[in-house]
């Protein structure tokens, strides 16, 4: 089910009005949680309910091995080895859960012809991708090491351990942690120790609805005015493949152009959405895009561009690994295996993989190049101006045209494009171009206001009045009414 | 509170301003710079008005002018990306009200042959082409970027009056064919789906004519086969409008589609051979 559909508004004003609906206090975590739960089923199932089974046991599994990691930890060091066995073979779990429906046809025909019969090639890769599967299972994951670790509180830890009858309520909370509808197909990608201790009883009053109000209309905002109208012309770079290079530069880069700021919109919207619905129910949801197109270089983007998957590969794959505390060499092959890691998890094809290792090899050389500029006194992270601007525009341009390995079907595709742009065609027809300004400039003003705000909190304290805030909420309200785009899903459904 | 009312009061002001626009453009700004809401805007203004005539068709048929252009009676139903088989079964289904007479663009009938429904066809049972109908602010002709790509485009290429132009000089003229090319499966499939489609608008009292509109296509390619097997089939006349036109007599644009000056004279020289004589053939 899509945010942006009819029929999610009344799954929400069903959800919403069932789960407010006075319950006695005591009573109130069980059903609010079971509404939810109920809501999440519901959203999920919409177009495919088979799907549902997976997403079942993908909980069960997780709820049980959490049951399990609790228990052998209570009984003191001598079960610490117990605990640390679970918790490998649920890893594990869930990772061949996800190797078997997003990779298997993907590794299978990659292997040399004649290894594998084209029969079992092809079953494998007509296994359907479920949808969110990437989300789910790394929450899984990290709801199993955040309680082998002890990141969540005692009374989480006491909740979920529960055996017997109280076994029921440690699983419906954590398949509520995994499945809460608003995170659960695109993120963000919530680390358990920021969400289970926030499960409880709410209630109407304490909800915080000026998030609740920002996030929904802004993410509503970019995704159906500025993402949707984006996408009617930028999906030719995708699907005109050699017939790129009959159009010149000013169509093309206005596409990759487009493409880039749709990407944003799109993704961003999302996990706007998404956080605003979260608030709606009183849970915090984390912050997923933080003005990623101010940065100044490609590792500052990272920090600032789907924070929740950095963060979660930062704390569940490049820290256990070393880091950067066991020597460069060691640091730059963790840099490369995690991104390489990061782009493959976006899809079972090498285009994802030669994305993320394309930036993997940007981190690195801008590493090597700063600690170079360390030792030799020329400091590139004091604040000046000409190498800050600088910075942003290759940091920019080089996130922009790496953004053709990930949505280009092949690579001759690409280097049409690249024939195209360098063929000196200047004519040019109107609607890329003009879609580009008009569409795009309000990702542009986006981050304007993200960049006052950073850099002049003064200044931008000046526009957070509430008739001014009423003025923008209006517009964008109208602009979504009067101008939205074709309707689209997101394009981190497919992850 | 100072929130909501800003919010309420800014709201009313943009309204007033689209609305104002609206009016002055006459309903209808001439181009969205999206083909999709292009053609839902030509097809919700097409169907306000009562038409006595309904082109259907592509973004060929999306280039000739209509009731907006002064044309009146006219209306331009062309689907950019799709073709006069989404129209037609939406007109048959009730989804679109019909007209005197349909001119059916036979350029693009073969992509809709084993083809989904395009993009449009969809939107037309959506719940917003709906709203779009009732509430004209709502409708793809009132969307602010459609004003503001046309006036762009009206300032590059400027206006151009249609009451100067005159027919295209046709050589041809309208017949009902009597033989046809073989067609794929596909092909036979849409032709007959579509042939029960315009047996009941003609019971409806609709008049179906088939054309082809410039630049046309080469004898034998399915542009032309399956709209000839759908008029034999159907026993409606078709006109390949393309055949014996004199060199340069139409201009187009991007290779494909007809400039101003061609479309209006193309739709001149359909009214006056189709009203003269509905349904006959000579």
């Amino acid at each position: 089910m899509l945010f942006n559909s009819w029929e999610f508004l009344i799954l929400l004003g069903l959800v919403l009005a069932l789960y407010y609906v006075p319950v006695g206090w005591r009573a109130r975590r069980v059903w609010q949680v079971s509404v939810l739960l109920a809501g999440s089923a519901v959203f999920y199932a919409w177009e495919n309910p088979r799907l549902l089974a997976l997403l079942g046991f993908s909980c069960l599994l997780n709820a049980l091995a959490v049951e399990r990691i609790l228990s052998w930890k209570a009984v003191g060091s001598a079960g610490q080895c117990r605990a640390k066995r679970w918790l490998f073979a649920t890893v594990m779990l869930n990772l061949g859960l996800l190797a078997a429906f997003k990779y298997a046809g993907f590794l299978v025909s990659s292997l040399p012809d004649g290894l594998v019969s084209d029969g079992v090639v092809d079953w494998l890769s007509d296994i359907p991708l479920p949808v969110g599967i990437s989300f789910y299972t790394f929450q899984g994951i990290s709801l199993v090491v955040d309680v082998w670790r002890g990141d969540v509180s005692d009374t989480t830890a006491e909740h979920l351990g529960r055996r017997g009858s109280g076994r029921i309520g440690a699983v419906r909370d954590a398949s509520f942690y995994i499945s809460f509808f608003p995170q659960l197909v695109a993120g963000p990608i919530v680390k358990a120790h920021e969400f289970v201790d926030q499960i409880g009883a709410k209630c109407f009053g304490d909800v915080d609805w000026r998030t609740v109000r920002r996030c929904l209309i802004l993410g509503y905002f970019l995704k159906i005015f500025v993402a949707d109208n984006l996408a009617e012309h930028t999906v030719r770079l995708s699907s005109l493949g050699l017939s790129l290079e009959r159009f010149g530069p000013i169509v093309l880069l206005s596409l990759l152009y487009g493409y880039s700021l749709q990407i944003f919109a799109d993704f961003a919207g999302y996990s706007l959405i998404a956080i605003g619905l979260g608030a709606m129910f009183g849970y915090r949801l984390p912050e997923n895009f933080r003005f990623p197109y101010l940065s100044t270089s490609i590792t500052e983007f990272w920090r600032r561009w789907h924070m929740s998957l950095s963060s979660w590969l930062r704390d569940y794959l490049y820290i256990p690994l070393g880091g950067n505390r066991k020597g460069s060499g060691r640091t730059y092959f963790n840099l490369f295996l995690v991104m390489f890691l990061g782009g493959i998890w976006h899809g079972a094809a090498w285009k994802f993989a030669l994305w993320g290792t394309l930036h993997g090899v940007c981190l690195a050389i801008e590493r090597a190049w700063l600690r170079r500029a360390g030792r030799t006194g020329t400091s590139t992270t004091q604040a000046r101006v000409i190498p800050k601007v600088f910075g942003w525009a290759v940091t920019f341009n080089v996130v922009t045209f790496l953004w053709l390995t990930f949505m280009m079907p092949d690579m001759a595709s690409i280097f049409a494009f690249f024939k195209g742009v360098g063929s000196g065609n200047m004519g040019f027809s109107g609607p890329p171009p003009f879609s580009l300004i008009f569409y795009g400039s309000w990702v542009v003003a986006y981050h304007a206001w993200g960049w006052l705000d950073e850099h002049k909190p003064m200044v931008a304290a000046r526009f957070k009045s509430p008739a001014f805030e009423g003025g923008i909420h209006a517009l964008m309200l109208f602009l979504i009414v009067t101008n939205p785009g074709a309707p689209r899903g997101f394009i981190y459904f497919q992850f | 509170m100072r929130y909501l009312a800003s919010l309420l009061f800014t709201a009313a002001i943009l309204f007033s301003i689209q609305g104002y626009a609206l009016w002055r453009a006459d309903g209808r700004p001439g181009k969205n710079e999206s083909n999709f809401f292009s053609s839902i805007g030509r097809i919700q203004a097409g169907i306000k008005i009562e038409p006595r005539v309904m082109l259907l068709g592509s973004s060929l048929t999306g280039r000739l002018p209509d009731e907006s252009n002064g044309f009146e009676g006219v209306a331009n139903l062309g689907c950019d990306g799709g073709s006069a088989a989404d129209a037609l079964r939406a007109i048959d289904r009730g989804r679109l009200p019909g007209a005197p007479l349909l001119i059916v663009e036979g350029n693009t009938l073969y992509k809709s042959a084993g083809a989904p429904p395009s993009e449009v066809a969809k939107a037309l049972d959506g719940v917003w082409f709906s709203m779009g109908r009732r509430f004209p602010l709502l409708s793809a002709a009132a969307r602010p970027s459609a004003f503001f790509y046309s006036a762009l485009l009206e300032s590059r290429v400027g206006a151009f009056d249609t009451t100067e132009s005159m027919p295209l000089p046709v050589v041809s003229s309208p017949v009902v064919p009597v033989s046809s090319a073989d067609l794929d499966p596909d092909e036979v499939e849409l032709v007959l789906e579509l042939v029960d489609v315009i047996s009941r608008l003609k019971v409806r009292g609709m008049v179906v004519e088939i054309v082809i509109l410039p630049p046309g296509a080469p004898e034998g390619a399915p542009n032309v086969e399956v709209p000839r097997a759908l008029a034999r089939t159907a026993d409606v006349r078709f006109w390949d409008l393309s055949r014996g036109l004199p060199e340069g007599a139409v201009k187009l644009t991007d290779g494909v589609h007809m400039d101003r000056e061609s479309a209006t004279a193309t739709l001149r020289c359909l009214l006056a051979e189709f009203e003269s004589s509905p349904g006959q053939a000579r």
